[in-house]
This record gives C-alpha cells, structure tokens and sequence, in this order.
C-alpha cells in the first residue's frame, strides 16, 4: 500500500528514518484534498443539474440550516488542527537529533556543498554517511541563502550566512541520493548539486580515515570543485556560463572594453578577485568575486590546475 | 462642505495617517530585532547621538504642536489674525528643528558617522553600522515628512494670508503635523534616551 | 448616451473622473500586462521541454521567472480585480454616482502607469535576476536593475494606496440613504477587506524594497552577515506585507463568486454573516500567517507552530466560504450559463488548491515541499486557478452591464472548457514534480522528471491559447454582439438598477432604496 501510494504520487524513494512517517501523514492530507475537491465538484455538477432553471421556474427550496454551518467548519477546523498537531510533532522531531549523532559540518557557497567531518576529513559535493546511525548535518553559507535539499531524506534546511542551522537523520539503506540546492542563489543555482552516499558503518569508517592530501594541481582541482569553478568553467572546450579552461593558460583573448589580454597567471588571478574588471567578450558578468575566499596558495593552486589543463604555445 | 463630505476628508486622511504609520513600521522592526540582538552595542551607539540637541528637537516639536493645535482652535473661532500668527510660529519652530537636526548630521559626517560601507566612526561592537545606517533612515525619513508638513503648513499659511484659510483643511494639516511629531516622539528615546553613560 | 460616448473625445478619457471609465483604462492596462507576464511563463515552459534547457542560458532563465513573477504579481494580480471590477461597480452597487475621491481615483491610474513603465523599462533595459522574492543578501549583491524595479514597485504600491483609500471611503460614505452594513453586496464587503490590506500592508513592502534598494547602492549592510545584519529579517518583512497580498488578489475573487452564485441562483446569498466575518477574518488573520514561507528557514519551532496553526484559520475562513457558495446554490433556481461556469471551476482549482495550502501549513511536509515545484503549483492553484477564474467570471458576468452587448455563450463555453482544461493539464503535473523533488527556478533539471515537464508546457499552452481565444471573442461581441438589455441575468442587485451601459452619473436620478440587493420575489428561504 505504501510502495503503490509512494509511485502514485511520484516521491522518491523513503531512504531516511524519517522518510515513512512523513509520507503516511502526506497521504492523508493529499487524499482529504482529492476527496474533498472530488466531491465538492461532484455536489456542484449535481446541484446544477438538479436545480437548473425549467421551462416553468420552480420555487427556490430546500434551505441548508445554521446547525449544518456550524458543524461543517467545527468538523474542518478539528480536523485541520489534527494534522497540524501530528505534523507539528514530527517537525520538532526533525529538529530534535539524539546525543549520540555524528556532527558533519556543510558549508554552501556558489555554487558548491563542502562538508567537514569530526575527524578532520573533509569532501565536496559527496557527503559519506554511515547507514544506521544518526547524523546531524550543521549548515551555513559563505556567500547568499541556500538551501540543503535531500527529496529522498524528505528533509531540507536553509544554510544562511552568518547563522548556524541545523537537521538530522538516520540514512536507512545503503545508496547514493541527490542532494539539491532548494533556494535560489544565482545562475549556478539548478547544478548546485551534490550526492549523499550512504554507506555501510565498516566502509563509511574505511573512508574518512583514508584521506589524504593531494599534489598542486591536484588540489587545485579539488579546491575548483569546492569552490563551483567547474559549475560555470569547462575543462573539456566547451563554453556554458563562462570561459572553458581547456587551452585557456597564455591565450589571448579580447575584453569588453577592446582591450586584447594575455590570460597569464597576473590575469588568472585578478579574474578570481575581480572578475569583472577585465571581461572577456561574450560572457556575462555573473561570476562572483573570490576575494577574501580563496587564500593565497589556494589561488595558486587553481592557477597550476588550470596551466595543467593545457597551454597555448 | 456638508458634514458627511467633512467626515469623508477626515476618514481619508486618518486612513492615510495609518498608512504612513505603517511604512515607518517595517524600520521600527528592523530596529527593534537589531536592538534585541545587540543591546549593548545599541545602548553605547545612541550616546554618541549629541543628546541635548535631541532633547531640545523634542522641546521644539511639543511647542510646534500646540502652535499648531492653537492655530485650528483660533481658525474655528473665525480669528484669521492668531491663526495666521500661530502657523509663522509652526513654520519657525519646524525651521529650527531642521537646521538643528541637519546640524547633528553634520557633526556626525565630519566625525566618520556615516550610513553604509563609508563609516569611520567609533567602533561600539557588532552591529554598530546598523545603529547608525537605522539612525540616518529613521531621522531621514522623519525629516522628509517633516518638510512635507511644513510646505502644507505654509500652503495654509498663503491661504491665511489671502483670506481664504477654511476650518478642515487646516484640521487635516494639524491631523498630520501632529502625526509626525508623534513619530518624533518615537525616534527620541531610540537613539537618544536609552543609552549608557 | 451612456459613459462610453459622453462627454466625447480623448481628452475627456484621459482627464475623466467616472471611476467607469477609470475602470476601463485599468481593464485595458491589467489584461496588457496579463497577456506580457504569459508571454514569459510561455517561453519558461518552452525552455524546459530538455532537461538541459537547450532554449536560454541559465542567467537568461532567471531572468526570465523573475520578469513573470514581477509583472503577475504586481503588474496584474494586485490590481486585477480591484482596480478594474472595482471601480467599475463598487460605486454602482451602493448605489452612488462616484467614488469618494474621483480625482484621486484617476491619479491611482496614472501613477500606476508610471510605476509600471519604471518597472518595465528597468526589466527590458537591464533585467533582474533575484525572482519576485527580492530575498537578501543575493538581491543586495547581485550587478543587475534591483533599484529601479524596487523604485518602480513602490511607486505601484502607492497606486495600490491610494485605490484603497478611495474604497474605503467610499464605502464609508457613498452608500445610498438606507443601505445599512449588512445590507452591503458582498463584493463590495470584499473589496473593503482588501482595501484594508492595501492600506495597511503595502508601505511595508515598499519600504522594505527601497531598504534593499539602497543597501545596493550604498552597500548600507542591513541585511548583510559581515556587518551583523540578519538576512531573515528581510524575508519576514517582505512576507509580513507579500502574504496579506495572497489575499488582496483572492478575496475579491472570492467576491465576485458570492455575486455570481447568488444572481444565478436567483436567491440571497445563504450565511450571509458567516460570508462577512470570514471575509474580514481573513483580511485580519491574513496579517498573521506570514511565517510560513519559512519554516526551514531557521526559525525557532515555537514560532512554526504558531505560524502553522494560524494558517490553518484561514483555512477555515475560506471552507466557510465554499460552504456557502455551494448551500446558495443547493435549492436555486439556477441559470446555467458561463459566469456560473468559471464559479464551478473556481470551486474545484479553489478547494484542491487551498487543500494543497492546508496540506504546506502542516510543517512537517512543508520540510519536503517548500521552495519545490508542489508550492509553485500550489499557488497557482490560487493566484491562476482562483484569480483568473473569478477575473473570467466577472469579465462574463458583468460584460453586458458594462458594454450593453451580449457574447457568443457557445463561444464562451468553448473558451471556459479550454482555459479550465489547459490549466489543469499545466499545473497538475508540477505537484508531482515538486512530490519527486523538482526544486523551484531550476534552469535544468535530472532527466527523469522530463516527461512532466512536456505535459505541463501543452498544458501552458492551452491555457494561452484559450486566454487569447477569450479576448478575442468579448472584443467581437464587443463591436457587433447583440444587445444585451438592461438586466440580461435579472439580478436583484443595485449595479444593475441603472441603465447598461450606466449612464456619465450611473443613475438618471438618485436611486432609492426599495429592497436590498439579494431581494429576489422567487426567494422564498
């Protein structure tokens, strides 16, 4: 009955703790609305038939009385407050995480998630769960509002710079969900997206214990992941919301303002702080500034990575 | 004018009053979650609001308000001449609270207190700017309908000197004069009163 | 001679006082921009026919949902009904020659207009990426024409004021000698609420855009974390006035509907008083729900709770009033005819559409729904399902009283069918969406949603086609319908006492009041 309601209704699949509960109380309420709608379109389509005017007009009769009023809106109002109450108490329980859960800190910028494990590890885009045991996830954003979205969880929070929110779950099986961003935040804002993988307790320990530290460019890849670099830049040649940066490294290219620039590391470096000072012609002033973000050596990095994709003689 | 179509002027401008009330409504809230976020902040803030300047604004403002209340009383009594002489002493007093009040503000920009990303000023805490970014908007604003006032209270005051001053519409011009003043008295103790010392 | 053709000339139309004609300049402007805001959703749903939205870039696409949401919302919805219904018939149901205030009520028009060429020009010059939601610290940050869209707003918005100052006074002072509270058409008691709303909501909003206005050109850092400013203080702002206006655009739908059943059905309006304080209960109510845009916005859980149980009120404001419809009808004596046909449609996009409302304030799910494509069909639901149909009705109900000419009724039903079918088959599928997790102002989307997409975009453009389809008919009959007589539906109602079209005064003389305006011989309840 669950499984044929869950399709009926499109949701995904109900891979949280808190998933089903919520999905019975959404059953309920949607099939009262269908009903009541159904009926009340019924009752309309009767009464217009049955009470349409004749050739000879009949009396207007049949009087629905103040008893029938009051207890219409007195049987809606219980029955409204009932939901409110069950799904009231299920809110707070989505807020409510048991001591015992593992805290994973998610930072959101554009248009990337970062996630910052207890024990140093840290990861972009996928989120390593361990099935079976609570996690609470602890959100801000470094730029505008976000929003963490998990349809298959049924949970979502806002990341609201400069304020800390939270949520938790228990991941029931084992499987890699979508995470999306919910609340919009610019062009990036529909690839703004990420992956819970849950995994079993054994591997999900393998995993945070394995991390490693990469090379130069290497890190410069991670951190343009991080940093949603390749949200809008390519490394294949091809062109989205802003230049690719295959074979970007020593080509020159020509400015809004008609200027020609040699994309060296000086240009590279002024586009991640200042990217409109210099604007390459076809592109929109969309990108958003990395000053105070990025740190020295991480700029550095994304310049090693980007002269590694390919250099113009 | 019948008395239905006075009451209707009436009914439309309290109708008004409360709509303005409503549009300083959204930065009272604003203040009043900044204020509730950072007290201590906001207590040191408003004592670098110069204070007697504040206190005698007020002064000014309650005087301005009986001229005012004055002027209808004489204009129903059919006195043109007190009237008229009432709204010169409106019209002097809302002067004198703008230059003193343009006066704070200037002492306030040469000492780096300004709205926005350019202050300068003494850092008091988080929170600071938007002390003083609340500041300039709420006085600003007062002042902008302040100036309003004054430019209908000087329309009466033509129409006093013409001889065509009628009862309502200078009730309805005392209706708002007195409404901004009310505001006032609102601004007063939020950036000057609660304070430390 | 009737208001159309006297006094004569161009001038005395742009100068005019008869809040008839006031009526007509802003039918014309509302359905102008009806039709540009549509145009918009058309190319929103023609992008995303692909996942990957083959159509325009993704800064385009945002522009694109927010130019839509901006011009529905203020450039048509907000005005809609008040501006154009009720200026045509508030006065001529209470029985008086004008509003309080004419010259007023012809300077709401015009400042309407320039705020909507500010608007319109900032969008087509420069455009705005931030949805109609202005949300900071993104809309304080963001290089595109926010100042001049948040100037042009509040520059509508006090068009928006002074529209409902003038009704309030007019409903005040203008009834005709006899005409008690409860004897006031229920239109006009809506029309009332939501002048209360207008006035009372609407300079919070303008004042809450002009802050983020100037926080963009002076970086004033309001609503800014790095100087200690909190960006969900601009969201309740912004909802404590953009809530209220959910119901400035449906209570007078919902007034409209009471006139409709009750003429069609040729009997008084059954629960009168019940009608009256759910009207003014949502009007009141309404101020108090705002919180529940945000429930996962990081508000404390009491505060939810509060927000959700006061939501739920309104719910109940407006079953009451379904009720009451459907007890008017039960027991008529019913003309069947196209007016009573958009009120059945009403009826049903209302009751699933407020349902879905009742099933978003229960917390819990709103965690999975909100910001979703289930909210956005939600509210369409509403806004389109509710706004437009009741807009529909009245368009029918009262074109004879205000042309004096009758519209093809197979035409009509036609155009009901077409409309009522093309927006089911556009919306229905978004609440699947939203259900499988289809985030709003998406430009692209996971592939398996595709399917659902395509059928809401045939859906879109049925309902296009049968808006357009619609127009197209009423100007016809407009130029050569038949004549419709004075009082084509024989309602008992004060509007339609005067001539139709009225004539410059509305009454040939004042009208006395002899029997209210739900007296009907035939009513024996």
């Amino acid at each position: 009955m669950n499984e044929l309601l869950r399709q009926a209704l499109y949701l995904p699949r109900q891979a949280s703790s808190m998933a089903y509960r919520i999905d019975v109380l959404h059953y309920t309420v949607i099939g009262c609305a269908f009903a009541v709608a159904a009926l009340s379109c019924l009752l309309v389509i009767y009464i217009l038939i049955r009470f349409r005017e004749g050739p000879q007009r009949k009396p207007p009769a049949h009087k629905i009385g103040h008893v029938v009023e009051v207890a219409l809106a007195g049987f809606t109002l219980i029955a409204f407050i009932a939901w409110w109450a069950i799904g009231f108490t299920q809110y707070r329980d989505i807020h409510s995480p048991p001591a015992n859960a593992i805290r994973i800190h998610v930072v959101a910028k554009q248009w990337m998630w970062q996630f910052a494990y207890p024990n140093g590890a840290t990861a972009e885009a996928d989120l390593r769960v361990p099935v079976g045991e609570p996690v609470e996830v602890i959100l801000t954003s470094r730029d505008v509002i976000h929003s963490f979205y998990v349809p298959a969880f049924r949970l979502k929070q806002d990341a609201i710079p400069g304020r800390i929110t939270s949520l938790w779950f228990t991941a029931t099986e084992p499987g890699t969900f979508d995470i999306l961003c919910a609340e919009y935040c610019g062009a990036g804002h529909s690839r703004m997206r990420g992956r819970v993988i849950a995994l079993p307790p054994a591997d999900y320990a393998r995993w945070t214990d394995s991390h490693v530290a990469p090379d130069l460019a290497d890190a410069g890849a991670k951190l343009s992941a991080a940093y949603g670099c390749l949200r809008c830049h390519s490394i294949d040649g091809t062109g989205y919301i802003a230049p690719t940066w295959k074979g970007l490294y020593g080509a020159r290219r020509a400015l809004t303002t008609g200027e020609i620039v040699t994309a060296d590391d000086a240009y590279l470096t002024e586009s991640m702080m200042d990217p409109q000072a210099k604007l390459v012609v076809g592109f929109q002033p969309v990108m958003p500034s990395y000053l105070g973000l990025l740190s020295g050596p991480e700029a550095a990095a994304i310049v090693e990575y980007i002269r590694s994709l390919g250099a113009k003689p | 004018m019948t008395p239905e179509r006075a009451h209707v002027w009436r009914l439309a401008v309290w109708i008004l009053i409360a709509s303005e009330a409503l549009l300083f409504a959204g930065l009272f809230a604003l203040y009043a979650g900044y204020r509730a976020e950072y007290p201590e902040t906001f207590a040191r803030a408003a004592s670098e609001d110069i204070a007697w300047m504040g206190g005698v604004n007020t002064m000014i403002l309650i005087a301005s308000s009986f001229a005012m209340t004055w002027a209808v009383v004489q204009a129903r009594e059919d006195r043109v001449r007190a009237a008229t002489w009432s709204l010169v002493i409106v019209i002097v007093l809302g002067l004198a609270f703008s230059a003193l009040k343009l006066t704070e503000w200037g002492v306030h920009i040469s000492d780096g207190i300004v709205a926005g990303a350019g202050y300068s000023g003494p850092d008091e805490g988080p929170g600071t700017r938007l002390f003083f970014t609340l500041y300039f908007l709420m006085t600003g604003l007062h002042l902008f309908h302040l100036a309003v006032g004054l430019a209908l209270v000087v329309w009466m005051f033509v129409a006093a000197r013409r001889g065509a001053l009628r009862v309502l519409p200078l009730e309805l011009v005392a209706l708002y004069w007195n409404f901004v003043d009310l505001i006032w008295m609102f601004l007063w103790p939020m950036f000057y009163l609660l304070r430390v010392r | 001679m009737n208001f159309w053709n006297e006094p004569r000339g161009v001038r005395s139309w742009l100068l005019t006082t008869d809040h008839k004609r006031v009526g007509v300049m802003f039918f014309f402007a509302v359905s102008l921009f009806l039709l540009l805001g549509g145009v918009f959703a058309l190319i929103l749903r023609l992008s995303l026919v692909t996942p990957n939205n083959a159509l325009v870039d993704a800064g385009t696409y945002d522009r694109l949902f927010t130019h839509h949401g901006i011009i529905m919302v203020w450039l048509f919805l907000i005005p809609s009904i008040p501006s154009t219904f009720g200026n045509l018939l508030v006065p001529l149901m209470i029985g008086a020659r004008d509003v309080a205030f004419p010259r007023l009520n012809l300077a709401s028009f015009y400042v309407f207009i320039a705020g909507a060429i500010i608007v319109l020009v900032a969008l087509f010059a420069g455009g705005v990426d931030t949805g109609w939601t202005f949300y900071t610290p993104y809309s304080t940050a963001t290089p595109t024409a926010i100042v001049w869209v948040a100037i042009g707003i509040f520059v509508v918005g006090v068009s928006s004021i002074f529209t409902g100052l003038n009704f309030i006074a007019t409903t005040h002072a203008m009834r005709v000698k006899g005409m008690r509270w409860r004897d006031l058409p229920l239109f006009v008691w809506t029309i009332y609420g939501t002048s209360i709303i207008m006035v009372i909501a609407t300079p919070v909003l303008g004042m809450t855009l002009l802050l983020v206005g100037a926080d963009h050109v002076w970086r004033l850092g309001l609503f800014e974390p790095n100087t200690g400013g909190d960006p969900v203080l601009f969201q309740h702002l912004f909802w404590f006035y953009s809530h209220p206006a959910v119901y400035i655009m449906i209570l007078p739908g919902m007034g409209v509907v009471s006139e409709v059943v009750s003429t069609m059905a040729h009997r008084r309006p059954a629960w009168y008083g019940a009608i009256v304080v759910a009207t003014i209960g949502i009007a009141v109510v309404g101020f108090l729900t705002w919180g529940h845009h945000m429930f996962v916005a990081g508000m404390s859980d009491f505060d939810v709770g509060i927000f959700g149980v006061l939501s739920m009120l309104v719910a109940i404001f407006s079953a009451i009033k379904v009720f009451a419809w459907i007890s008017t009808l039960y027991g008529g004596s019913i003309t069947i005819s196209t007016p009573i046909l958009y009120v059945f449609t009403f009826i049903f996009l209302f009751v699933f559409g407020g349902m879905s409302g009742v099933a978003v304030a229960t917390t819990s799910l709103d965690v999975h729904w909100t910001d979703t494509y289930f909210v956005v069909a939600h509210f369409h639901f509403i806004m389109v399902g509710g706004t437009i149909t009741a807009f529909l009705a009245a368009m029918h109900y009262w074109f004879p009283k205000i042309t004096g000419k009758m519209y093809s009724e197979t035409w009509a039903k036609l155009g009901c069918a077409v409309v009522s079918g093309g927006f089911i088959v556009t919306f229905t599928p978004q609440f699947l969406l939203g259900n499988h997790g289809m985030p709003r102002r998406y430009a692209t989307y996971p592939p398996d949603m595709q399917w659902l997409h395509v059928i809401s975009t045939i859906g879109a453009f049925l309902l296009g086609f049968g808006l357009v389809m619609t127009l197209v008919y009423l100007a016809a009959a407009w130029v050569n319908g038949k004549p419709a007589g004075d009082n084509p539906w024989r309602s008992a109602s004060f509007e339609w006492r005067s001539p139709s079209p009225p004539p410059h005064e509305n009454f040939a003389e004042p009208p006395k009041w002899t029997s209210g305006p739900y007296t009907y011989p035939e009513d024996q309840a």
